[in-house]
This record gives C-alpha cells, structure tokens and sequence, in this order.
C-alpha cells in the first residue's frame, strides 16, 4: 500500500472527488479528509469507522470526529496505487483478473457490512489493486445520494433516492463493476458471470444477492479454480497510527474545522502506541521506571502521564465514574450503566450540569466524593496504567488525582471505583507516599544495564529535539534500521521460510527406519529343490540399541554342491563385462539413491547374477558391490552360476546349473543383498535392510555384520566394546559414533583380534561392514558400504544472550517517546490553558 | 512499511524463493555416490546407448570394489581462517567448531566465528556454516551487525592456505529458532553457499536468550546460477 510521499508545496490542494473530499499534503504526507453530514455520521458512525481500521481489505481510516462547528470528518491516506478503473478493458488484463478484483473487493465489503458500513458509491477508481491485494476505499464514507452524477452509474437507485444504503446497494455497485470488467469481450463470459450482473442490477434490492459475501462466491464459483486470487490488502495498525499522528497535526494545522482539543488527543494517541512500543521493550525486566517530565513516567507497563484533572465538587461514594471517549464522567448511580452509555450524550449532560458545582447543591451526593471533572486520559494510556505493576499513588489536591489499582483489570466501572476512593480522601487525610521512581538495579543482567540507565536518561532529554528532526523528516522514509529490521526482515522471512520448507521438503527424504515392509514369519520359499537337503527357513529377530530391526534369511532348499568350472573368468576387475564399461562408482551412496545393492561375500566365488531370469550382473567377484538398482518391491529370484564367458542374457539359456537359486524378498527401502557362506558352507543370499534413519548432530553410523564362517566375536570401536556388540553369523551390530575417525575390531571369545581396520565416518554417514569369508581357510575379508545424506544439524545455534540488539531498540523507541512526550506534555498544556470540550 | 521497504521485502523474498528452487532443481547432481541406477525387469536398459550383443548380458550395473582397506583418510581441503565483510567493517578469525554436549552448534567467544566442521567447505557442494554471537556476555559480537547486510554485500573467506573465497550476500533472513529450516540452511548437497548465522529477533530474558535467528546466505562471486 503506498501512501502518498511525494513532496509537494505545503498548503492544502482541494478536489472535489464526489464526496467533498479534501486532499492535505504537508511535509510530503497526503491525506484525504472527507467531511460528512452531520445528519448521518453520528458517534456511533464516527467510532464505526475508526474501529474499522483493523479490517483487511479496507483503506483504513485513520481518524474520524467532529469537528469544532460539529461537522463530522474522516481522514484516510492518499494511495498512491493503480484502482481498477486503470485495469478495465481494453485498458489493462483480461477481464478474469478485473473480475477476481471484484471478487476481493466484495469480500472486503462484505467484512465491513459486518461491521455495520456500508458504502453506497462502490466504483472502480476506489479499489486499489497492490500487486496481489486489493484495498477499498470509501467505506462509511460515501454519501451515495449527495455523488456527482457521473458518478450515478455505480450508485444502487435507492441511495439515489435518499435511503441509506445497505448491503444490497453495495451489491448493486458490485454488479455494476463487474459488468464494467467484462468490456466488450462478452463472448467468452460464462452464463453464470452475465445472470449475477443481471441478477445484481435489479432495480428491487430485495431481487438481489443478499450479500456481497454471497456475491463473491458466485463469481468465484463462476471464474473457476485457477482463477488469478487477490487477497485483501492489510496495513499494519502501527502504520495507521504512525499516519494518525502525522495526519493530527495536518489537520489541526489546515482544515479550519478541525478541534485542537481532538489534535492534542491523537498526539496523546500516539504517545500511547509509542508506550507500547516501549513497553514490549522493557517488559520483563526488573522494574524500572523512570520520570521523564513531570507527570510523566516510563515504566514497564508504558508511558503513564499523569492526566490535568481538575477538581470541582464532591459527589457520593456510590456514584459511578466512568472513563469513556471524553474523560471521565459522573452518572448519578441511579443511572443504568451499560456499554452504549459511553456515549450517549445523557453521560456528557450529565457532566456538563455537575461540572463545577459545589457538592452540597448536588442531588443524593454525599460529603466526601469529588466529582473529577473532565480528564484527558487517553483510554490506552489509562488502560496501560490500570495494568500497571508498581502502583502510584500521588498527590491528591489541586494538581489532580490518579490513583491506579495495580491488581484491576481495566474495567472502567473497577477504574472508577479506585478513582472514587482515593478521592474521597482529603489532602490531610491522606498520606501520599512520595512519587517513587524505582532505580534500575545495576547488577541486573549485564553491566550494560546500568550503562543503560544513564544512556537512556540523558538520551531521552537530549533526545527530544533529535527526535523532532526526526519526526519531520520521517515522511515517507524507512526510519530507523535497527526497528525495521524486525518488520521488513519479518515478512521476507514469511516467504522464504515458505519457499525453504517446501525446498526442504522435497530434499529430505531419508528418514524411514530400514524395515523390510514384507516380513515373512518362518516361511520356507522353496523354489527349487532338487536335493537331499531341506534347509528349514529361520527368521531371526535383532534387537539394537538404536532401533528394532526384523532380520530376514530366506532360505530355499539349496542345490548340490558347487561344481567348478574350468572355465573361470579371471576378470580381476570390478567391470561389467559388456561392450561398454560403467563408471566404477566409489565413495558414499547418497540415501535418497541408495536402492537395493548386492555384495559379493563368497570368497573364490566368480558368478554371474540373474534377477527373475535376466543377467545383471555378469563375472560379480568377491568383495565388490553391485548397484544401486532399482528392484520392486516383492519377490525376486536370484540364481547364481559360475562365471562363464559370454553369459547369456537370460537364464533360461544357460546350460549349466545354478550355484544357488533363491527367492528373496525386498521392501520398499534400501537393502543389500548379501551373497555369503552359510554355516554349512553353502552360498546363501540374505537381505539386510540399510539403517538410513538420520545420525545425531556431528556422527555418523557403523553396521557390522558378521557373515562369516566362525564363532561369535565382539565388536569393538576405539578399543572398547560396543553395547549389544556381540554377534553370530548372520547378525549385525549397530554402532553410532562420532564423526570422524575410528579403529574398529571384531575380537572372539578368547580375545583373539581376527579384524582390524581403521574407518572415516563422516557426519551423516552410514558405514555398513560385511565380514565374510573363513578365517580357518585364511579367507577372512570384509567389505564396505557407505551411505550418506543421514546428517542432523545441531539443535540449535545459540548466539546471544546479552540482549544488546534489544537496547538499540530501547535507544530507538526512547527518542520516539521522547518526542512523543514533549509533544504531548505542550499540547497538554496548551489544552488545559484554554479547555474546550467537543460534545 | 512504505512502498520502498514493501518492495524490496517482496523482492528479496522472490529471491529467496527462486534460489530456494535452483537448488531444489540443482540437488542430487553432484553426489559422489552412484547417479545411474540399472533397472531391473523393464526392457533391458543400456546405459551407453550402444546396441550390444543380445546374447551378453544387456543391464549394466555399476560395480565397484567394496573391500576395507585401511581407511586413508582423505586430506581435508584447508579451513577457514578468517573472514571479512566491510559493509559491516568486520574482520574475524574464524575457528573449527562442532556440537557441543547438547548437540547445540559449539558457538566460539563473542568475537570469533566458528566454522561448524561438518558443514562443506568454502567451494565444495553445500552449505558452508559460519556461526557467531550478536552479542555475549554483554559485549557485541561478532556478528552484532549481521541484520544490517543487505544483498550484493562483499565478503570474502580466507583460508588456512591463504587463498581467499570471494562471495555476494544473496539473503537475509530471520527465523524463529523453532522454525529454522535446518535442512536447506545445514544442507550438505547441491549448490554451493555460505550461511551466516547469528541471533536476532525478541529476546527472552528469563532464558538470556533470544528468539529467533538471522540467517545471511551469500554465494560464490563467480557464481552463474543465481
């Protein structure tokens, strides 16, 4: 949303925008002020309005009240955006986004017909399209019968008339806009489009869509799913507020019709949302609070200032006091007090009529209550001070009389009844205790804070005239780095945390516990049996420390004994004997491409290896691994046959028998199968899942298993042996660790060392050993396979704890409230000099 | 916000957002690991494109010798030794630095950068991690002005070799700590970058501890894909 901050002369450029409107520039800052009849905008529509600067989608207004003659006014920005008018063909886009502008636009009226707005005069030059979002303007402020009547076209024929306008009027405007969209291009305009427009330009309102929200959701309906969706546009409060502050002094400097008394209230206004700032910033700490000026107090809860109360009579305890929009008012307890009574004017006569009268002359009032006359207190400073941790007590007398109740909720009734009661003490009755102001504790955190202390007083009182510098030149630019950091930085980090997780998302993918997902329980998978041997299946289950892992041996009854060939390859290499030689892949296997390998465990044992029939790996040798391959999940046989010269493709072609012929089962997740000697010393092929589960911070993994002919042995690494480290043939130990370098060793019973080798595992890395072989026949050996892609970053990453990011920004809220403060504490004084009240 | 800071929020977040897709796009290229899977039990897949004899085995899957020899351990390339900003007039030594016993990042003194030893290094693939304090034990730290880097800021790494790695800062970010994403910032794979972390954002007193982290990514000067 862009608000005018272009610097013009400085003087007031009136233009008649249908609606009386009056554009102020001032020191670069434009703002629009409409003036309303004072027929229609009552309070209750003026406090509409500016409650209505939290709805999204709305050009907010910033300020409205009445002024001095009671002419009712509104202030909003000046935008300086592109409106729909730009974008109705042929001008701009297709009539699509025009009328999913529409459609956003009737979402954000809809939003303040909730609220009990409406606007009358809906057109395409007040919705303002920023990028994506779309802003209305004009809400609650369209006079709709009083418009020029070129602006009739837009405007529903009841408003016309002079009734005011309802959600139905808007809808009418709607109807008109989006006819207005379609331009000429009515060919290719859905039927459901051309009836809503007829639908909603039907001269009965009651003919009409009931609500804009109603209307939204036909278009939307109408323009489909992959529609272009603009959102309502949302401008921060605290923008809005910074643009009331501004606009305060513009209009109490320009318009002739505007109050001075409503200026020094919006300043205050600002001192409070300034004090909120401050308050964030301090809060937590240990109390602090310090006196700026007289009467005025930063503490942790915000600015308190002691409000001007002028004492003029006495009323009865039972009496309430309430604090409403224009200070602190007495009611008769008789009075029925509920929340519409804030501002209804029986309140104000109320006032008015006891307003310096003696207490004596004052119906059922009693001796000992003081009537507090008007008090300027801004609700949210009051608000602040009610909440207040460390409660004041003050002088009562002549100077006025706050007396904050630091356990209240703010409830204006509970506010109230403090104020009755410290009233009704008089001076030399009451012992006030004298104005405290808490030092900061300078052993408190850092020594800094004390640093702080004296920084912050000196600051803020030479601060103060910085800060006007500041204040004049702040029109339109970024203000200070270090407060902005948070907000700009904050919504970049929306978006790109956004952007980060979905790229993260799809990057990580390594986290599924290596678990077969076909567990078979004990079954015997016999595909083959031609001999005497019938090998029962055995299912072994491995508890580790790290996870439970479902071992699988499928066996199938096995084939005769090996015959050698005499016609053994003696392909030393790990090359695919083909035409062509595949990259010989060394190093980590990435997770997210580790798929199903096979490792040659058979010492002395050169096959060639059929899936399903197919030959894939022709001349395997001991001690090399094949793959990653991709292997479906299920079922799969594997026959093994001694290594030939020119193997055949398929199995079916080969004219000798199988090694081994097995039928082995894989999941979904990576796993190895293993070709090794079983304790019979024949060739069987296991699959073992790959623990690819992510490491801690800064390790890695090891996966020993033991395939080997021999007795149990102990893995041990660094020399010490590992918890659940001793295992059996055909068993594995699981062993996290950190990065880095490590001897591990398998030792037997006796301690006997049979394997030794020394292993990098690097950070996220899996390092799965494979120890075949035979030690008896000296054919111990051991293979590995590292997998990576498993890292965990650390935790967190803590770097800071002195908060001294959080004392700039003290610094910088400081000299706001500084300004905010002198402004306030002259404007206050200038207000008590010549009291007026509005209403 | 007014128009100028909207607009360059929205593009340095558009940034971030395209170079959080070239490096999604660019993943998985560079792995050291095996890149060509055989697939089993479709046509036979020649990974050549050569015609070859249908009577030889036609999948070709890679092999490669798994034996366990005494590991060598590769020698790592040079560390970083110090690093250099000078929008943020800036000169560090920067240290090797892990987890420490709370698996947290092993941060170094207020006016040290830690380098976290299991990130990449300075030219390799990944991220490349730099962590320092804003501030620390009352005093700023290194990094106290890290918010302020803007995009296109210089700075440059040098190495315990004394060759120097030139970068462009390309984002500045700040995270809730709960929502870092520590995937892409502590990323061992894809597209070179370097990550600049700190803290930021509120301050907790109770815990000493702030809120959120302020994460500057920079690339390579000679960088193309961003």
């Amino acid at each position: 949303m862009n608000t005018h901050d272009e610097t013009t002369e400085d003087s007031i450029t009136t233009s008649v925008n249908g609606f009386d409107e009056i554009v102020v520039a001032d020191e670069g800052t434009a703002v629009k002020v409409t003036v309303g009849s004072p027929e229609r905008w009552d309070r209750s529509h003026l406090r509409r309005l500016r409650q209505s600067a939290d709805l999204p989608g709305l050009v907010p207004v910033i300020d409205s009240d009445f002024a001095s003659d009671g002419t009712p006014f509104a202030v909003t920005p000046v935008i300086d955006d592109p409106t729909l008018a730009s974008m109705i063909p042929p001008a701009g886009p297709a009539w699509q986004d025009c009328a999913a502008i529409t459609e956003a636009a009737a979402r954000a009226t809809h939003e303040a017909h909730l609220r009990g707005l409406f606007h009358g005069a809906l057109s395409p030059d007040q919705i303002y399209v920023v990028g994506d979002d779309v802003a209305v303007a004009g809400i609650g402020l369209g006079l709709g019968g009083e418009a020029r009547p070129d602006y009739h076209h837009w405007v529903a024929p009841e408003v016309l008339d002079g009734i005011d306008a309802t959600e139905r009027s808007d809808v009418y405007s709607l109807g008109k806009i989006l006819e207005a969209s379609l331009g000429d291009s009515l060919e290719d305009v859905p039927r459901s489009v051309r009836r809503l427009i007829m639908w909603s330009g039907s001269d009965t309102p009651e003919a009409r869509p009931p609500s804009a929200l109603e209307f939204a959701s036909i278009l939307a309906e109408a323009l489909g799913d992959d529609r272009k969706t603009y959102s309502p546009a949302f401008i921060p409060t605290a923008e809005a507020n910074t643009l009331a502050a501004t606009a305060s002094g513009i209009v109490a400097a320009h318009t002739p019709t505007s109050s001075s008394s409503r200026a020094s209230g919006l300043a205050a206004g600002g001192a409070a949302i300034g004090a909120a700032a401050v308050a964030s910033q301090l809060a937590g700490d240990a109390p602090d609070t310090i006196e700026v000026a007289d009467g005025v107090e930063i503490t942790p809860d915000g600015v308190e200032i002691e409000a001007p109360i002028e004492e003029v009579g006495v009323v009865d305890n039972d009496d309430d006091i309430l604090v409403g929009d224009s200070g602190v008012d007495v009611i008769d307890d008789e009075t029925d007090l509920d929340e519409t009574d804030l501002d209804e004017t029986d309140l104000d006569e109320t006032e008015a009529e006891h307003v310096g009268e003696p207490a004596e002359e004052l119906d059922g009032v009693g001796e000992d209550a003081v009537i507090t006359g008007e008090v300027e207190i801004d609700e949210e400073a009051a608000a602040l001070a009610a909440a207040a941790e460390t409660s004041q007590l003050e002088d009562i007398g002549e100077g006025g009389t706050l007396l904050e109740d630091d356990e209240a909720a703010f409830d204006s009734r509970e506010y109230s009844k403090g104020i009755t009661e410290a009233a009704t003490e008089t001076a030399d009755d009451y012992e006030v205790p004298a104005a405290q102001t808490v030092e900061l504790d300078p052993t408190y955190g850092d020594d800094s804070r004390g640093n702080r202390a004296g920084i912050l007083v000196g600051a803020i009182l030479a601060g103060g005239l910085a800060l006007i510098a500041w204040g004049l030149l702040r029109s339109g630019d970024e203000g200070f780095d270090h407060s902005t950091t948070g907000t700009t930085v904050a919504p970049v980090a929306d978006e790109a945390a956004g952007a980060d997780t979905e790229n993260s998302d799809t990057e990580a993918n390594t986290t599924t516990d290596a678990e077969p997902s076909a567990p078979v329980a004990g079954a015997d998978e016999a595909t083959e049996s031609n001999t005497s041997e019938t090998a029962t299946g055995t299912e072994s289950e491995e508890t580790t420390d790290t996870s439970a892992e479902t071992e699988e041996q499928t066996t199938t009854s096995t084939t005769e004994a090996t015959t050698t060939s005499t016609e053994a390859p003696a392909s030393e290499e790990s090359v695919v004997e083909a035409e062509t030689s595949v990259p010989i892949v060394n190093g980590p296997v990435s997770a997210d491409e580790a798929g199903i390998q096979i490792v040659h465990g058979v010492p002395g044992a050169d096959v060639d290896v059929y899936v399903d029939g197919e030959a894939i790996i022709p001349g395997f040798t001991a001690g090399t691994i094949a793959g990653p391959i991709a292997l479906d999940a299920g079922s799969h046989v594997v026959d093994l046959y001694q290594a030939v010269d020119g193997a055949p493709a398929a199995a079916g072609d080969r004219t000798d028998l199988p090694i081994t012929s097995q039928s082995v089962t894989v999941g979904s997740d990576p796993a190895s199968l293993i070709a090794h000697l079983d304790g019979n010393g024949e060739v069987l092929l296991s699959s073992f899942a790959e623990n690819l589960a992510p490491t801690d911070p800064a390790q890695g993994r090891i996966v020993v298993r033991h395939l080997a002919q021999g007795p149990e042995v102990t893995v041990n690494v660094d020399g010490e042996p590992v918890p659940d480290g001793t295992i059996g043939n055909g068993e594995f130990a699981t062993i996290p660790l950190a990065a880095g370098q490590h001897t591990v060793s398998a030792v037997t019973d006796d301690g006997t060392e049979v394997a030794n080798a020394s292993i990098t595992v690097e950070d996220g890395e899996l390092a799965s050993i494979t120890v075949f072989g035979s030690a008896e026949a000296g054919t111990l050996d051991a293979v590995v396979q590292s997998f990576s892609g498993l890292s965990s970053a650390p935790t967190e990453v803590p770097t800071g704890n002195s908060n001294l990011l959080g004392m700039d920004e003290d610094m910088t809220s400081l000299y706001l409230v500084g300004l905010t403060t002198l402004v306030m504490v002259i404007a206050g004084g200038a207000v008590m000099a010549r009291r007026r009240r509005i209403l | 916000m007014n128009r100028r800071v909207l607009s360059g929020v929205l593009v340095l977040g558009s940034t971030l957002a395209t170079v959080g897709a070239a490096v999604t796009a660019d993943n998985g290229g560079n792995q050291a690991g095996s890149s060509a899977m055989g697939v089993i039990g479709s046509a036979a897949v020649d990974l050549s494109g050569e015609v070859v004899d249908p009577s030889r085995a036609r999948v070709q899957v890679p092999v490669r010798d798994g034996r366990l020899t005494d590991d060598v351990v590769d020698e790592q390339g040079p560390h970083p030794v110090m690093i250099r900003i000078g929008d943020i007039a800036l000169e560090a030594p920067i240290l090797s630095v892990g987890v420490d016993e709370d698996k947290q990042l092993d941060v170094p003194a207020a006016d040290t950068v830690g380098w976290y030893e299991h990130s990449s290094l300075p030219g390799e693939s990944g991220a490349t991690v730099l962590a320092a304090h804003v501030d620390y034990g009352g005093k700023p730290g290194a990094f106290y002005n890290l918010a302020d880097l803007r995009p296109n800021a210089a700075l440059e790494v040098e190495m315990a070799d004394g060759s120097v790695v030139r970068y462009r800062v390309i984002g500045n970010t700040q995270y809730d700590k709960t929502e870092l994403p520590a995937e892409e910032v502590f990323r061992k794979t894809g597209d070179t970058v370097l990550q600049l972390i700190t803290c930021g954002g509120e301050f907790d007193p109770g815990a000493r501890t702030y809120l959120a982290n302020v994460v500057v990514t920079a690339v390579p000067e000679e960088s193309q894909s961003f």
